[in-house]
C-alpha cells in the first residue's frame, strides 16, 4: 500500500471497516511511514472530538415541544384567560355540575382558520383530500338539533389514519356527561354527571373509535364522497365564490335518501371546516346536525389523553385494570351468576367488607366503596331475584330486583326497594366474572318518606327547583336535603353549603325533558355567592411596575400562571404606574376589565391574555349573551406577602351569575323531586 | 431521501410549517451541544435551543440564503444564549446572590470553532458529519439513511475531516492573533 492508497483507505480504517487483508497492509503502511501516521494522528483526534461533541446531545430531543410552539403560534390558539379561570374555577366546585356557563363561552369560540397554507386557485374534492393529508390531529365537535350542548372528540392518528389516542365528551347521555379517553393500553371514563371514574382496557373502544374517527377524519369522509359519487348514490355540486375570504361549499345530495349535506371549505386553507347535516321535508331542508372542525394539527398534549389529572376531589374511582373485579360464573347460569352477584354484594354490605363491595361494584377502590356504601346500614336481605333480563342493553345484562331491611340513623327501619344492574365481561380479561355496574343508589336509602310528602309529591318539577334554590338562599339546609338526600355528615355537604348558601334566584324557567333522561331539566339563573381567590403580583422587571403574575385559590394553590414572554414595557407615564401599590393594581386591572378596557387591561398582564379575553367575550356577545352578565365582578381587598412563595399577593372575591338547567328526577321510593344534578 | 436544508425552508415559507420539524430533528443535536459549550448546563441549554427553533421559524422569512439555514440558527443560539446568560444573571442578583463567576459567553463564535466549522460546511458533507456523530448511526447505517454505498459514506467522510481541520486550522490560528493583540 502506497501513501495516496493508505490516505484513501484512512476513515475506513479507524471506522474499522478494512478486510483482513487491508487493514494488515494499512497499519503496516502506518508504520512505516511517517506522515501518514501523522494524518492518521489527526484524523483520529477530529473524531474524538466529533464524538465528544456529539455525546453532549445524546439524548436530546425537542422536536415535539418545538413543534408545539411552531404550530401554536400558527393557530394562536385559546389559552386560559383571568376570565376564563375565574369562569372555570368558579364551576369547577361542581357539584355534579352537567355543564357550565363558562363551557359555552368556550363552546362558541370556534376557530376556524388552521395552517397557513397559501391559497390555491380553485378547490375540488381532491384538492380537499390533498390538504388533509398531514392532518394528524384534530378537534371536532358535532351539534345535534335537540342537544344543548355539542359533543366535542380530539384524535391523534398515525400517518396511516389509524386513531392512536382519543379523547371525547358527550354531554348528554343516559348516563350523563362522559368524558373518555382510550389507548390500546388504557381507557379511562369520566362520568362527570355522576361524579365517576373508571380506569379499565378494552378492545371494543378500539373499532369504535375507528369509526368515530372516520365519521370525523374529513380524509375518509371526502373519500367516500369521492367513491359514492362515481358510484352514482350521489349528486355533489362544488361552489368557489371568487372571494377568497368566503367559505365555499361541497354541496351533496343523496339519490337514495331525502338528505343532504354541505361540507364548507375555506378557500385558503382546502380544509372543511364545518359540514351540515339536511332532512329534505318536501320542499324544505330542516338542519339536523352539524359538526365543525375547530383545529387541524394543533398539537394535543398528551395530558388531555389522561383524565386522571383532572379528577375533581370527590369523584370515585373505579379501577379494573390492576385487580381483579366481580364474582366468577363458575357452573351457574346467566340468572343465577346474576343473582348470586346481587347476594354476594348486599352480604359483604352487611358484613361491612367494603373492599369486596367495591371489587363487585365494577371495581370501586375500597376507600371509595366505604365513602359511598358506609352510611347504608343493611341489616338483612329480604328478597332476591328472579333476575330479568336486559338485552336492549348488552347481551348478558341483567335487572335483578330485590328488597333489603335498612336501619335509619334514627333506628327507623325500612324496606329499601333495590333493582341492581347486573352482567358479566366488563373486565375482558376475565370475561367469566359477573359485576354490578349500575341500578344501586345508596342515596335512595336516604329518602325517606317524609310526614309531609304528600305536599312535596305534588310539586311540578319547576315548583321542586324554586322551592330548592329558596332553601339554598335561606341557608335552610333542613329543607335542602328534601331535595338532595344526603347525610348531613357527607364531605360534599359542606361543600354545597359553601357554594350555595345565600344565593340569589334571578329566574327560574319552564323545565324541558331531553334524551333519554328520565328526569326533567329546569333552567335556572342564580347569583351565586361570592368566589374568594388571590392574585400574585411582581414587580422584578425592568419596569420597576406590579404586573399580575398569577391567580390562585383562595387557599395559595396556582390555578393559572400569566407568563410574561416580553417583559412588561416601559410606559409612556410609567412613573405614575410605579408607584401603585399591589392593590391598587390589582384595582385597577379588574376596573379596567370590567369596562372592557383592553388598552388598559395590557398595562397588567400579558398582552395574550387579554387578547383571549376579547377574542371570548366577543364571540359570547356575537352568540347574543349577556357579558357584562356573565363576566365575574371582582371585588379587590387587601394585599399581603407571602414568605412560603416569596410573592406578594391580593385578595379578590368574584360575584358571578350562573345560568344553566337543573336535573331533577321523580323515580325514587318518596315519588318527590329530587336535585339529580345541573350545578 | 431527505430534503435539502433549502428545500425544507422553502416548504415551511410556502405554508407546511410542519415540514420545519424536520430540520429540529437534523440540528437539534448540534445546536444543543453548542449550547451546552457555551451554557454550560442542560437544561439551559435545551431551553435556549427550543427557543432559537422558535424565533428561527419565526424569522424563516428573512433567511437570504437558505442553503445557509444552521449557520444561521447558530447566530440566532449565539444572541440567545447571551440573552439567557443575562437573565439568569440578574435573577441570581434579584436573590442577592454572591456575583457569578460563570464568564458571559462571548459575542462572536471563535470560542466554538467547531460548531461554526461543521456550520459552514458544504451540506452533503454535513449531513454525514451529523447523522455519524449527532444521531449516532454507524456509517453503514448512514449509507442506509442516504441511499449510499459504503465507499461512498467514508469517502464523503475523509473529505468533510479535511475541509473541517483546513477550517479549524484557519480559525484557530485567527484565534490565536486576536488572544495576543488584546492580551499582550
Amino acid at each position: 500500500m502506497n501513501c495516496a492508497e493508505c490516505r484513501d483507505n484512512l476513515v475506513a480504517c479507524i471506522e474499522g471497516l478494512l478486510g483482513h487483508e487491508e487493514s494488515l497492509q494499512c497499519e503496516a503502511h502506518l508504520e512505516a511511514c511517517a506522515a501518514c501516521r501523522a494524518e492518521y494522528a489527526a484524523i483520529a483526534h477530529l473524531q474524538q472530538r466529533l464524538v465528544a461533541h456529539g455525546r453532549a446531545a445524546a439524548g436530546v430531543s425537542i422536536v415535539e415541544p418545538v413543534m408545539r410552539r411552531v404550530l401554536q403560534q400558527q393557530t394562536e390558539p385559546e389559552r386560559n384567560t383571568i376570565t376564563s379561570v375565574l369562569l372555570k374555577h368558579r364551576w369547577g366546585f361542581g357539584l355534579g355540575a352537567v355543564a357550565s356557563a363558562a363551557a359555552i363561552i368556550i363552546a362558541i369560540v370556534v376557530a376556524t382558520s388552521v395552517l397557513n397554507i397559501s391559497a390555491p386557485k380553485a378547490f375540488g374534492i381532491e384538492q380537499v383530500i390533498e390538504a388533509y393529508n398531514k392532518v394528524r390531529f384534530l378537534h371536532v365537535k358535532t351539534f345535534g338539533a335537540a342537544e344543548h350542548e355539542p359533543a366535542e372528540f380530539w384524535i391523534k392518528s398515525n400517518d396511516p389514519g389509524q386513531v392512536e389516542e382519543a379523547r371525547y365528551y358527550l354531554p348528554e347521555t343516559e348516563d350523563g356527561a362522559k368524558l373518555i379517553t382510550w389507548t390500546p393500553e388504557r381507557s379511562e371514563i369520566w362520568f362527570k354527571t355522576k361524579r365517576r371514574f373508571l380506569t379499565f382496557q378494552t378492545k371494543r373502544i378500539a373499532p369504535w373509535m375507528q369509526s368515530l374517527l372516520e365519521q370525523s377524519q374529513p380524509q375518509s369522509v371526502m373519500k367516500k364522497l369521492l367513491d359514492d359519487q362515481k358510484a352514482g348514490k350521489v349528486g355533489i355540486d362544488i361552489q368557489n365564490p371568487p372571494e377568497k375570504q368566503k367559505l365555499g361549499a361541497i354541496v351533496v345530495t343523496h339519490k337514495s335518501a331525502p338528505k343532504k349535506e354541505i361540507y364548507w371549505i375555506d378557500q385558503k386553507t382546502d380544509l372543511i371546516t364545518r359540514i351540515e347535516f339536511y332532512r329534505l321535508d318536501g320542499t324544505n331542508e330542516v338542519l339536523s346536525s352539524r359538526t365543525e372542525f375547530c383545529d387541524y394539527n394543533v398539537p394535543i398534549e398528551e395530558k388531555m389523553f389522561s383524565l386522571r389529572g383532572e379528577l375533581p376531589k370527590d369523584v370515585r374511582i373505579a379501577d379494573q385494570l390492576n385487580q381483579v373485579i366481580g364474582v366468577a360464573q363458575g357452573n351457574m347460569t346467566d340468572e343465577q351468576a346474576a343473582a348470586e352477584t346481587v347476594r354476594q354484594f348486599f352480604q359483604a354490605l352487611i358484613d361491612k367488607d367494603y373492599k369486596k363491595v367495591g371489587l363487585i361494584w365494577c371495581g370501586e377502590l375500597e376507600e371509595y366503596a366505604k365513602e359511598e356504601f358506609g352510611a347504608v346500614n343493611v341489616a338483612r336481605i329480604v328478597s332476591i331475584g328472579p333476575s330479568v333480563p336486559q338485552p336492549d342493553w348488552v347481551k348478558h345484562g341483567f335487572r335483578v330486583p330485590c328488597e333489603l331491611e335498612i336501619i335509619h340513623s334514627d333506628g327507623q327501619k325500612s324496606v329499601w326497594k333495590s333493582s341492581p344492574y347486573v352482567r358479566p365481561g366488563d373486565d375482558e380479561m376475565h370475561p367469566d366474572r359477573w359485576n354490578i355496574t349500575g341500578g344501586i343508589n345508596p342515596g335512595e336509602t336516604a329518602v325517606k318518606i317524609l310526614p309531609d310528602n304528600a305536599r312535596y309529591e305534588k310539586m311540578t318539577p319547576k315548583q321542586a327547583a324554586e322551592a330548592f334554590f329558596k332553601a339554598c338562599a335561606e341557608k335552610n339546609w333542613d329543607e335542602v336535603l328534601k331535595f338532595w338526600p344526603m347525610s348531613g355528615a357527607d364531605e360534599r355537604f359542606e361543600r354545597m353549603k359553601e357554594y350555595l348558601g345565600g344565593l340569589e334566584i334571578l329566574s327560574v324557567g319552564e323545565p324541558y325533558k331531553s334524551g333519554k333522561y328520565p328526569g326533567w331539566y329546569v333552567p335556572y339563573e342564580i347569583k351565586l355567592p361570592p368566589m374568594e381567590f388571590n392574585v400574585r403580583v411582581s414587580n422584578s422587571n425592568s419596569a420597576k411596575r406590579y404586573v399580575i403574575t398569577g391567580i390562585y385559590d383562595s387557599k395559595l394553590r396556582l390555578q393559572n400562571e400569566l407568563k410574561w414572554t416580553n417583559a412588561p414595557e416601559v410606559l409612556v407615564n410609567n412613573d405614575a404606574y410605579a408607584k401603585m401599590s399591589p392593590a391598587e393594581v390589582a384595582r385597577a386591572y379588574f376596573e379596567a376589565q370590567s369596562k372592557m378596557n383592553w388598552v388598559e387591561m395590557q398595562k397588567f398582564v400579558p398582552a395574550y391574555d387579554v387578547e383571549n379575553d376579547k377574542r371570548q367575550l366577543e364571540e359570547a356577545k356575537k352568540a347574543g349573551m349577556d357579558v357584562r352578565k356573565l363576566a365575574p365582578v371582582t371585588e379587590v381587598g387587601e394585599a399581603f406577602w407571602s414568605a412560603e412563595q416569596s410573592a406578594w399577593f391580593v385578595k379578590c372575591r368574584a360575584l358571578q351569575i350562573k345560568k344553566w338547567n337543573l336535573a331533577v328526577r321523580n323515580d325514587n321510593p318518596a315519588n318527590r323531586y329530587l336535585f339529580d344534578g345541573g350545578l | 431521501m431527505d430534503l435539502t436544508d433549502e428545500e425544507y425552508v422553502q416548504r415551511c415559507r410556502d405554508g407546511h410549517p410542519e415540514e420545519f420539524r424536520l430540520l429540529v430533528h437534523r440540528y437539534q443535536g448540534p445546536l444543543f451541544s453548542y449550547l451546552t459549550g457555551r451554557l454550560g448546563d442542560r437544561s439551559q441549554a435545551e431551553e435556549a435551543a427550543q427557543e432559537s427553533f422558535v424565533r428561527a421559524f419565526q424569522s424563516l422569512k428573512k433567511l437570504r440564503k437558505p442553503e445557509s439555514f444552521y449557520s444561521w440558527l447558530l447566530g440566532i443560539a449565539g444572541r440567545v444564549a447571551k440573552e439567557q446568560f443575562r437573565s439568569l444573571k440578574r435573577r441570581q442578583q434579584d436573590r442577592e446572590v454572591a456575583e457569578t463567576m460563570m464568564p458571559e459567553p462571548a459575542d462572536n463564535h471563535a470560542e466554538y470553532p467547531l460548531d461554526e466549522a461543521i456550520a459552514v460546511l458544504p451540506e452533503t458533507y454535513r449531513q454525514v458529519i451529523l447523522l455519524r456523530f449527532y444521531e449516532g448511526l454507524s456509517c453503514q447505517e448512514v449509507a442506509q439513511r442516504l441511499e449510499m454505498p459504503l465507499g461512498t459514506v467514508t469517502k464523503t467522510l475523509s473529505r468533510a475531516y479535511a475541509l473541517l481541520r483546513q477550517e479549524l486550522q484557519a480559525r484557530e490560528s485567527a484565534d490565536r492573533t486576536i488572544n495576543q493583540t488584546e492580551h499582550p
